[in-house]
């Protein structure tokens, strides 16, 4: 029998924040939902960054397999051309279309990479759209005109503005900080009001909706919430600023509430998060450490496009491109969201860069040497791993992944800026992610007040399908987690595979249409980012 | 020979523009000289949606960082609609073309 199943994402959401205020009765009510359930940390992908992990967890597969490996996407194999990643590019199937294929509706509510929406059996609305045109990331085409009726509709608060966005930034005054938590209360209350409308009006067997809330809020305010890192004489202004973000915590209960009461007693509810979070309290400027190593030489007028104006953000995108000296860099990074170095491949880029023959050599000792970095203030290595693209990005779509992906000893983001300093501390503490989410899951057939292992990212479409009663593809990476279900209801109900089907798309994706990249995207995208902690 | 006209390109950008600004509560009249950025209060995002939903009409990619590029470079950093259609035209006939010859 199929199953209702609701999946509640919380970007960002860790336990690190969440067991504390369970116990401090901030969040009574998912204590309750943990008591009635099972929980897990997730491990989150690599890199653990919302746009990859949500795409993992929504299609089972893992980045080298989806495709998705950052906000931005390359034009191509060794291509320098970056543009904005779009649901074009995703290699494998959804998880909707998983559930259609059962003769099963899915709805699929503010998630990235969703624009332009997929044409599914079930509702989508599509995440990180602007609120100007939120309608066009909406699918059935008239699903926004019926949204608009509801009372409290305001898709200023439900989709991206960036007139509201760009208030809160790194260092921004207390009245902002708690402006910009208000926001994501309401951005909350927005969202349940749409889900009460479409469970009443408009149910599926799956819904999925992402809250993004905790990961804004932490970015931001992660040094007034994590307890390791609060102060024993905080300042007024210091409480003043942890009492309104514990604030957005005890509302998200609430509205966690008000959604598995309506999913209703029969309903799984699993609630996941992309990744964890903790504090970011230095700043690699890692194009200025391969300038130094001899990996990359800026352009001459560097200085001079640094310091461009430019009111409306253009250019930005693919900045990297006119800031760098072609003939002689051999590696670089074009983003600052994902820690990914490329190598120059000489095959790629007319001949100039690293030769093929050369390349596992080239590699391997910039691996070295990154890793023997030291910082000069403490003498200790600030590169704590180094994943090449097969380790990392094994799989049919791993030809567009960085040739590496560095992990920094204070799980931070790397600076794509030149600097003079190559480590620079933070005057404050900021929120980053961690590779270390959370699961929390209750529903039929699912054990009680159980703490499992940690689980992959690449289950919790297996654990969705499992609980829809729909037959796992045999191509995916996770597995059903028998921990988490009683002996009687496994063995009443046996997970299901289903050999011989496919999950990867045999069009490579729909993309090759979408040639958005470039200069546009990212001004907005890049303002949203810094002020989330992504870039400096 | 072009199939795609200009005549349709106008009319499907501004029958997206005009739908859309019923979101935004614009009560003006979107005619070829309105600016998206100073009339419509476009941010940059909006422009990438607008052209890649136009890509999905028509099925071709259209080099809209191109015309972005330009107009960061401008004295006024804004585009009228008459230019937004007009480069749309010209990139989709372009396309036809070149997948013609």
């Amino acid at each position: 029998m199929t199953k209702k199943t609701v999946l509640v994402g919380l970007d960002g959401a860790t336990f690190t924040l969440l067991d504390p205020f369970m116990e401090q009765g901030v969040m009574p009510f998912l204590k309750s939902f943990a008591e009635r359930g099972v929980r897990a940390e997730l491990r989150s992908v690599v890199p653990p960054l919302t746009p990859p992990a949500w795409t993992t967890v929504l299609t089972g597969r893992s980045p080298g397999h989806h495709g998705i490996f950052d906000f931005f996407q390359a034009d191509g194999p060794g291509s320098t051309a970056i543009r904005l990643a779009t649901s074009g590019d995703i290699q494998v199937d959804h998880i909707a279309e998983m559930a259609n294929r059962s003769g099963l509706r899915a709805s699929v509510i503010n998630f990235p990479v969703h624009f332009p929406p997929l044409s599914i059996d079930g509702l989508v609305i599509a995440g990180w759209m602007p609120w100007r045109q939120l309608r066009l990331g909406c699918h059935p085409p008239d699903l926004y005109d019926r949204l608009k009726q509801l009372p409290d509709f305001n898709p200023r608060e439900l989709a991206m503005d960036m007139a509201l966005e760009a208030r809160a930034t790194e260092g921004c005054d207390e009245a902002e900080y708690i402006e910009w938590v208000g926001l994501h209360i309401r951005r909350e209350e927005r969202w349940l009001e749409v889900l009460n409308y479409l469970f009443d009006n408009d149910p599926s067997e799956l819904t999925a909706v992402l809250l993004d809330g905790p990961d804004k809020v932490q970015h931001l305010c992660w040094r007034f919430l994590d307890p390791a890192l609060w102060p024993a004489d905080p300042t007024p202004e210091e409480i003043r600023i942890r009492e309104a973000s514990i604030g957005y915590y005890r509302r998200l209960d609430d509205i966690l509430a008000a959604l598995v009461e309506k999913a209703g007693p029969d309903a799984t509810v699993v609630m996941v998060s992309d990744h964890g979070f903790g504090a970011s309290t230095e700043v690699f400027h890692v194009n200025s450490w391969l300038e130094q190593a001899g990996y990359l030489v800026w352009s001459e007028d560097v200085t001079a496009q640094l310091s461009e104006g430019d009111t409306l953000g253009m250019g930005h995108l693919s900045r990297h491109s006119r800031w760098l000296d072609w003939d002689r860099t051999t590696a670089y990074v074009s983003t600052p969201t994902s820690n990914g170095i490329h190598i120059v491949r000489a095959e790629q880029h007319g001949g100039r860069g690293v030769a093929e023959a050369d390349y596992d050599r080239f590699r391997a000792e910039l691996v070295e040497a990154l890793l023997s970095y030291v910082d000069e203030r403490d003498g200790k290595p600030v590169v704590k791993a180094v994943a090449t693209r097969e380790e990392a990005f094994d799989g049919s779509a791993g030809a567009l992944a960085p040739d590496l992906t560095l992990t920094l000893r204070d799980g931070g983001l790397v600076s794509i800026l030149p600097a003079n300093e190559i480590v620079i501390p933070r005057p404050q503490p900021v929120g980053t992610h961690r590779p270390l989410g959370v699961l929390l899951a209750a529903g039929p057939g699912i054990r009680q007040d159980t703490a499992i292992d940690e689980l992959s990212l690449l289950d919790v479409t297996p654990i969705l399908l499992y609980s829809l009663g729909v037959s796992l593809p045999d191509d995916l990476e996770g597995r059903v987690p028998a921990e988490m279900v009683t002996p009687e209801y496994l063995a009443s109900h046996p997970v299901e595979v289903e050999s011989g089907h496919s999950t990867t798309r045999d069009n490579q994706g729909k993309a090759g249409q979408q040639q958005l990249y470039d200069d546009e995207a990212e001004a907005i995208l890049l303002a949203r980012l810094r002020e989330l902690g992504y870039v400096e | 020979m072009n199939t795609i006209t200009r005549n349709e390109v106008w009319d499907a950008t501004l029958r997206l523009l005009e739908q859309l600004s019923e979101d935004w509560d614009y009560g003006g009249e979107i005619t070829g000289e309105t600016w998206l950025f100073s009339d419509l209060g476009f941010q940059s995002l909006d422009a990438v949606v607008l052209g890649n939903t136009l890509q999905e009409r028509f099925g071709h990619p259209i080099p809209f960082a191109d015309l972005l590029i330009d107009i960061g470079q401008r004295p006024i950093n804004d585009v009228t609609v008459d230019e937004w259609v007009d480069f749309t035209t010209k990139s989709l006939q372009a396309y036809e073309l070149e997948q013609a010859s």
